[in-house]
């Protein structure tokens, strides 16, 4: 779609000619969109505000849409862009999703370096199962990346079933700034438990117990929550310090929730030790608004990029390479070179998925990077547009909406209805039939009636409007 | 579908034949508390969401059924403590993203009403295990995996109370009885033939197996994996079979057991392979499906599957409880599908979701004043006989799976119901759209027994 102006407006520098977006009205509604979605968590039911006006339900929805829109942008930028296609695009989320989970369980990485490492490491299998594409293009290319589906969750399953749990599901520790420096030290004493408030949704307490014991006392350090349980050492929010011979020498602890703790040291044997608890405090992101934070950021960032990434000479190859690779190829582009890079993006797009995914959850499962998932996504950039960078928020919005507000607005008058109307209808089954009969049923309304997607009809609309009243 | 339906038509027909039931309305079986709050003009809300379609619907649509009926029930006869009772519910199809769409929405739209929820998956339990504690919910589930009742290290209690034990206990328990029955099963060797789910793979940890060796049983290192969509696991079963199995154990339902028995049938190794299972196995619909091939004795091919069964069945009829469901299954002329585990069980955890509110309001002295870690306080402190004895719920120190469990085979009832069928010629046999069927009964081999605690 050409870039029309509105009447009146002419580009005179190149600058003007380059800018995304060339009139102040044009920035004045971005910039008003964005600050309104920043806005929203503020005014929801468990926004700090306390005004209710938005379901928290929404906050979490938003997010996850966010998610996905980063996911499918990155699959824009292959098949929409470079005219690549990819049936392994689920595959590549869950490595940003294992690998960040994985380096901050097993390596403390921080979500913040976590985020990524796992971005480039999914680039990097990315660019391996890119290879193909010197050979192959079009129904073989997606076979070869169909390998990349089954391949990559059968190697997280079983060969590093011992890092991700294989079936079972992985926890995830909440991203956090912090913890700043100790803002209460006490000392413990033998026997007394040590009681103290803790626990705020944002600024969370993390504490720390340090133990120095004359060797062969054993002191034993006990941890009481604010429902009076112990706290087990194996829990997730534990970390143990121990010496050589394998005693406890201190632990932290991350202590979310609101209450009373009690920290209590057991001296055995009878010998005597010196315990401090240390307590400081960390910018915490485990509520869904926390998050919200840093998902929707992200996702406006990545989809900045990926809409000047075709104003580049990168994008313009990509284009080229999509729209007739021989061609492009005799003007001197690097076809296979540039293919790979697509590849590349794509999938460190799809890791950066995969880890906000893996934390926005706190929990990981395999079973939400299956085929399906990658099948859904292609699905969604089709819908929204392939090709447009808008394609991929159109897309996602469109279906996710679709899900999770529509199907159960229209569930229970479907159910009455449906069977009546259709006797062969199972009644039983209509609630997991409807969404696969509307995704299937939008899929091909878009196919036959708007092919090129939301994208393109917003483009339309766009021009028309600039051009009123000749917009024809 | 229609074929199970007419079937079961029929099994409903011939469990109205059973020994005479009284006539009159029978008390509520239940030793449930004296009220001390009047709850008059209040409702408590029975949450629950799950998937109640897809592969899963033969088990969990009569979960909606059983709660709708003990809703009724309860609302004809003055309410809870004079609190109507309602149930609010979403189906989820089995996904991930509508169950955790369907919990944020729960959430969101009920906020402080939402203490207790009743959940029916592993899966689901799992991924909202952490969730369910950071909003201090209380979350009833049939039978959650180590990771959602106790976390990843299996030692830290959640907000998840399992009315079951633990497959991986269920296994054990097998072991014992296993390790017990030499005649039964010489030289035991156990091959896992199971779904690739959280579910399905429950009992294949390496503490299960040493467990079962301690006692004598050997347990094969490598489960084999069939999908629910599946319908042909020969080499599942023959890989399980050549590592040296001569047991199969399976954490399937509905279609999964079946199509294992199947299997065997179809290799001619019925009598020497012998098939067990979790308590999901000894289900109507397993003993239904398992027909669809039949053993050279003439039998069904799961006639003599080995399965768990932690609470009363159907055909207890001694038991008031059981009368008292089956009466109200009557009354509610309820379809035949619907006679099932899951309706007799959630009759089971309407009555274990009221006796839990009627304490927590005696102690805190309203429902507006029931939060979630109320509901939690009462539930570690409960040792309840659900129903007067349908199953149990005690939760204390740290427990959140049951801790009784039997076992039970699956047979065919004879032409005069006083027993098990031989074969063709003395079982019970009745008109079906595919010719004669017969009628599955479940017979306990067992008293109720501790488990063994296997979760480490």
């Amino acid at each position: 779609m050409a870039n029309i102006h509105p009447a009146g407006v002419f580009d005179t520098t190149y600058e003007e000619d380059m800018s995304v977006d060339r009139t102040t009205r044009d920035k004045l509604w971005k910039n008003l969109a964005f600050a309104a979605l920043l806005l929203l968590p503020l005014v929801s039911v468990s926004g700090p505000l306390g005004l209710g006006w938005v379901s928290d339900q929404y906050i979490g929805l938003i997010a996850r849409i966010s998610i996905f829109v980063i996911a499918v942008q990155g699959l824009n930028i292959l098949v929409g862009y470079t005219g690549q296609i990819s049936l392994g695009h689920a595959a590549f989320m869950a490595i940003g999703a294992y690998g960040s989970a994985i380096l901050a369980r097993e390596l403390g990485f921080s979500f913040w370096t976590a985020l990524p490492v796992s971005a480039l490491l999914t680039g990097l299998v990315g660019l391996l199962f890119g290879l193909p594409s010197l050979r192959v293009k079009g129904f073989y290319l997606a076979m070869a990346t169909l390998a990349a589906q089954f391949i990559i969750p059968w190697v997280l399953r079983y060969p590093l079933e011992d890092l991700t749990g294989g079936t079972r599901p992985l926890s995830v520790p909440a991203p956090m700034i912090g913890p700043f420096a100790s803002y209460a030290d006490d000392a413990i004493g033998a026997d007394e438990p040590l009681a103290f408030q803790a626990g705020d949704p944002y600024f969370v307490d993390v504490i720390s117990v340090d133990l120095t014991a004359v060797a062969g006392s054993y002191p034993i350090i006990e941890l009481i929550n604010p429902a009076g349980d112990a706290v087990p050492y194996g829990d997730f929010y534990m970390s143990i310090a121990e010496d050589s011979d394998g005693n406890i020498t201190g632990l932290s602890y991350i202590a979310s929730k609101a209450g009373e703790y009690q920290v209590l040291v057991r001296a055995q044997n009878g010998g005597e030790f010196t315990a401090v608890l240390r307590r400081s405090k960390a910018l915490s992101f485990a509520t869904d608004i926390a998050m919200y934070y840093i998902i929707l950021p992200l996702a406006v960032l990545l989809m900045f990029l990926a809409r000047n990434i075709i104003r580049t000479r990168t994008g313009r190859a990509f284009i080229s390479v999509r729209d007739n690779d021989l061609a492009a190829e005799l003007l001197g582009i690097n076809v296979f070179g540039y293919k790979l890079r697509a590849f590349f993006l794509s999938a460190v797009y799809a890791g950066v998925a995969g880890c906000l995914l893996a934390y926005e959850r706190n929990s990981l499962s395999l079973d939400a990077f299956q085929l399906d998932t990658s099948i859904e996504m292609l699905a969604m950039l089709i819908i929204g547009g392939a090709g447009f960078p808008l394609g991929a928020m159109f897309g996602v919005t469109f279906i996710r909406l679709l899900q999770e507000a529509m199907i159960p607005t229209l569930r229970p008058w479907l159910s009455d209805w449906l069977p009546q109307l259709l006797p062969f209808v199972d009644a039983v089954n209509i609630t997991s039939a409807i969404n696969p009969i509307l995704f299937g049923g939008a899929l091909i309304v878009f196919l036959v009636l708007e092919p090129r997607g939301i994208a393109h009809r917003w483009e339309v609309f766009k021009v028309a409007w600039k051009l009123r009243p000749y917009s024809y | 579908m229609k074929r199970l339906s007419t079937l079961l038509v029929l099994l409903f027909l011939l469990g109205s034949a059973l020994p005479s039931l009284a006539q009159e309305m029978m008390d509520y079986p239940s030793d449930l508390t004296e009220c001390e709050v009047d709850l008059t003009g209040e409702t408590i809300n029975i949450f629950h969401f799950g998937d109640l379609s897809g592969p899963y619907a033969f088990i969990t649509q009569p979960v909606v059924s059983a709660v709708t009926d003990a809703v009724n029930y309860w609302n004809g006869r003055g309410g809870v403590c004079g609190a109507e009772l309602a149930q609010i519910y979403e189906d989820t199809g089995g996904s991930r993203e509508a169950a955790q769409s369907a919990y944020d929405r729960f959430t969101s739209t009920y906020g402080d009403q939402l203490d207790l929820l009743l959940l029916y998956s592993s899966d689901d339990g799992e991924l909202l295990r952490e969730q369910l504690a950071a909003d201090e919910i209380v979350s009833f589930i049939s039978a959650g995996s180590i990771e959602s009742l106790y976390g990843e290290d299996g030692q830290t209690p959640g907000w998840l109370y399992a009315s079951n034990p633990l497959y991986i206990n269920q296994f054990g328990f097998f072991c014992q009885f296993v390790a017990a029955s030499p005649e039964v099963f010489p030289d035991p060797v156990i091959g896992f033939v199971t779904w690739p789910n959280a579910f399905g793979r429950a009992g294949t940890e390496p503490a299960a197996r040493e467990y079962c060796s301690g006692l004598g049983v050997e347990v094969l290192t490598e489960p084999q994996f069939f999908l629910p969509t599946d319908t042909d696991i020969l080499t599942q079963v023959q890989n399980a079979i050549d590592g040296g199995a001569n047991i199969i154990y399976t954490n399937s339902l509905a279609t999964g057991p079946a199509l294992i028995a199947g299997t065997l049938v179809d290799l001619g190794l019925e009598e020497d392979i012998k098939l067990a299972g979790v308590n999901w196995v000894m289900d109507t619909t397993v003993g239904i499906l398992g027909q669809r091939v039949l053993k050279p004795n003439g039998l069904p091919s799961v006639d003599g599957m080995f399965g768990s069964m932690p609470f009363l069945w159907w055909t207890e009829l001694s038991h008031p409880a059981v009368q008292f469901v089956y009466q109200q299954f009557t009354i509610n002329e309820r379809g035949p599908t619907e006679q099932n585990i899951a309706y007799l069980v959630s009759w089971g955890v309407v009555d274990s979701i009221i006796e839990t509110f009627i304490r927590t309001v005696n102690r805190v002295g309203s429902l507006a004043a029931v939060s979630g870690a109320d509901i939690r306080a009462t539930v570690d402190a409960m040792d309840y006989a659900i129903l007067g004895g349908l199953m149990h719920h005690r939760f204390d120190e740290g427990m959140r799976d049951a801790t009784q469990n039997r076992i039970a085979v699956m047979k065919f009832a004879n032409a005069d119901m006083s027993g098990a069928a031989t074969g063709p010629g003395d079982a019970m046999l009745v008109d079906g759209p595919a010719g004669k069927m017969y009628l599955p009964i479940v017979v306990p081999l067992t008293d109720f027994m501790p488990v063994p605690q296997l979760r480490g």
